[in-house]
Formats: C-alpha cells, sequence, structure tokens
C-alpha cells in the first residue's frame, strides 16, 4: 500500500506546490501552476481515505472545488469537456458558501482503489484533478478563487 | 501489461456475461445484470485501447452509452449522479443512432492508464462503468433496457 503523505510530500516539494497535513487523514495540496503569459494560478484539491467505498475497498479520494453552482451554469458544454479526463469526474455536491450559507458546488473527483495504487498512479490523478477543475473554473467561471 | 482480451474472456467465462471480440483491437462487453425483483438487465461495454491518451500512456477505454441526448435531458440530476463513479464519469459525445443519423449520446466512460492495471482493478472498472450506465438508463430514461 502506498504511503500517501510520503508520496504528496515528495511531489510537493519536487515540483514547488505545498502540502498541508490537516490532521485526522486530511490534506490540502495547493498547486501553483505559472501559465505561458507568466500570469499565476492556484488551485487547491482535497484528499482523504474514504474507507469501503468501491465494493468494500478503500478509495483515495480527491476533490477539487470549481465554482457554485446556479441554473445557469452551462452544463451540457461542461459534461462534453469531461470527456478529457482520464480518472477524474465532475460532479455536484451539498457545500457551505465562504459566509457558511448551504449552497451547491461544482467539483472534480477521483476515487482510486488506494490498494491498487502506486506512486506514478497517485500524482497523476492528483494532477489531473487539479488542472481539470482550473481549467473548467477559468474557462466556465471566469474566476481564480480555489 | 495485462492482456486485456484474455481477462475479458476468462470472466465472461466465469461469471455468465459475454464476451465478443469485434476485431480491429475493439472489444464488447455485455453485462447480464440479475435485478432484485428477478429479473435481467443488460448493457454493453465497448472496450479498447487509446494509444498515448494520457500523456503520452496508453489507456483502456471503456465507454457505454446511456441514451441519446436532447435538451429535455436533467443533466443536473445526472451530474449529482455521476458522483458514484470512482473511476467512470459521464460524458456527451458524438454518435449516430440506429438510422445511422448524426446524434449525441450521453455515455458513461473511463479510461485508466493500461501499464498500471492489475486484473482486479480491471474488472473493477469495466463492472463500475456497465453498471451506472445501466443505472442512469433505467432511472431518467423512463426504466427502458435499450443498450
Amino acid at each position: 500500500m502506498v504511503d500517501v503523505l510520503q508520496i504528496l510530500t515528495q511531489f510537493a516539494s519536487d515540483n514547488g506546490h505545498q502540502l498541508l497535513d490537516r490532521g485526522n487523514g486530511e490534506f490540502v495540496f495547493q498547486f501553483n501552476a505559472r501559465l505561458k503569459d507568466g500570469t499565476k494560478r492556484t488551485q487547491i484539491v482535497w484528499i482523504w481515505i474514504i474507507q469501503g467505498r468501491a465494493f468494500g475497498k478503500d478509495c483515495l479520494f480527491f476533490s477539487s472545488r470549481v465554482g457554485t453552482f446556479t441554473p445557469t451554469v452551462d452544463l451540457y458544454s461542461i459534461t462534453k469537456d469531461t470527456g478529457k479526463a482520464i480518472y477524474s469526474n465532475l460532479t455536484i455536491v451539498h457545500d457551505t458558501d465562504s459566509d457558511g450559507n448551504p449552497c451547491e458546488s461544482l467539483v472534480v473527483q477521483a476515487s482510486p482503489i488506494l490498494e491498487y495504487l502506486n506512486a506514478d498512479e497517485l500524482t497523476l490523478i492528483l494532477r489531473e484533478v487539479g488542472q481539470l477543475a482550473d481549467y473548467i473554473e477559468g474557462n466556465y467561471f471566469h474566476k481564480e478563487t480555489y | 501489461m495485462l492482456d486485456i482480451r484474455q481477462t475479458m474472456l476468462e470472466y465472461a467465462a466465469r461469471s455468465g456475461h459475454k464476451f465478443t471480440d469485434k476485431g480491429n483491437g475493439k472489444y464488447l462487453f455485455d453485462f447480464a445484470f440479475n435485478m432484485k425483483d428477478g429479473k435481467t438487465r443488460y448493457q454493453y461495454v465497448w472496450v479498447w485501447i487509446l494509444s498515448g491518451r494520457a500523456r503520452g500512456k496508453d489507456c483502456v477505454y471503456f465507454s457505454s452509452r446511456v441514451a441519446t441526448f436532447d435538451p429535455t435531458v436533467n443533466l443536473y440530476n445526472l451530474f449529482k449522479d455521476s458522483g458514484r463513479g470512482n473511476y467512470s464519469s459521464v460524458t456527451i459525445v458524438s454518435d449516430t443512432d440506429k438510422e445511422g443519423n448524426p446524434c449525441e449520446s450521453i455515455v458513461v466512460h473511463a479510461s485508466p492508464i493500461h501499464e498500471y492495471l492489475s486484473e482486479a482493478e480491471f474488472l473493477n472498472v469495466l463492472w463500475e462503468v456497465g453498471e451506472n450506465a445501466d443505472i442512469l438508463e433505467e432511472k431518467y430514461f423512463d426504466g427502458i433496457d435499450k443498450n
């Protein structure tokens, strides 16, 4: 079984990203990306283990927030764009906004089975979740909040 | 590297599902799901290898058709249900209908990297794609079982 904390720590250190161990098995990984035009974008991915999620097997859950869902969000275009994903999917989840009010959020998530994961696959999925969430946030919400 | 043809052949033989080698590296896996009410529902999953899809690495591509997309489809609900997937997602692709006319289809698909796949993980993804597509077809398209 891979050592999730060790892999995340190494990956963050090697690539100039940031990792925060929140305790209770929750990790926050912050991507710091520099775009071709010189601007910087960041994207936060939450990571934790969900026991028994896949036919009783533990999954490593990745979740990255894209934006607040409202009926004006273009789900048709976003659904078509999710076809580029390898391991991740987009979904709508119950959430709270920055003021603590209930809302629904659009998130990119992935939840591969932990016992099948190797280090390369873990970092590839982490990068995919962060990049896809940031791409959709930028492309459809025209923001850089998360 | 996992032999996906052999893996599906053996799995079909021991589980009562059907497997067809369609040639040109394309495979068709036909699930027969036994429901709690004693009925059987069927779901096709197409499987093939896509070279270089993930940062140059080959992926095993799984795709299972849910239904034809039209503007009355409730994407909000489909999006929420998409969250059940571990390896799969719901998307809309260009397709052709039975009469050969262009259409758009809602599909469940997955494309894990081939070199990382074990037999157990492969079969898990295959099952998930077929099961999720069939659940969405039944739940949001009036219980039909066409795909």
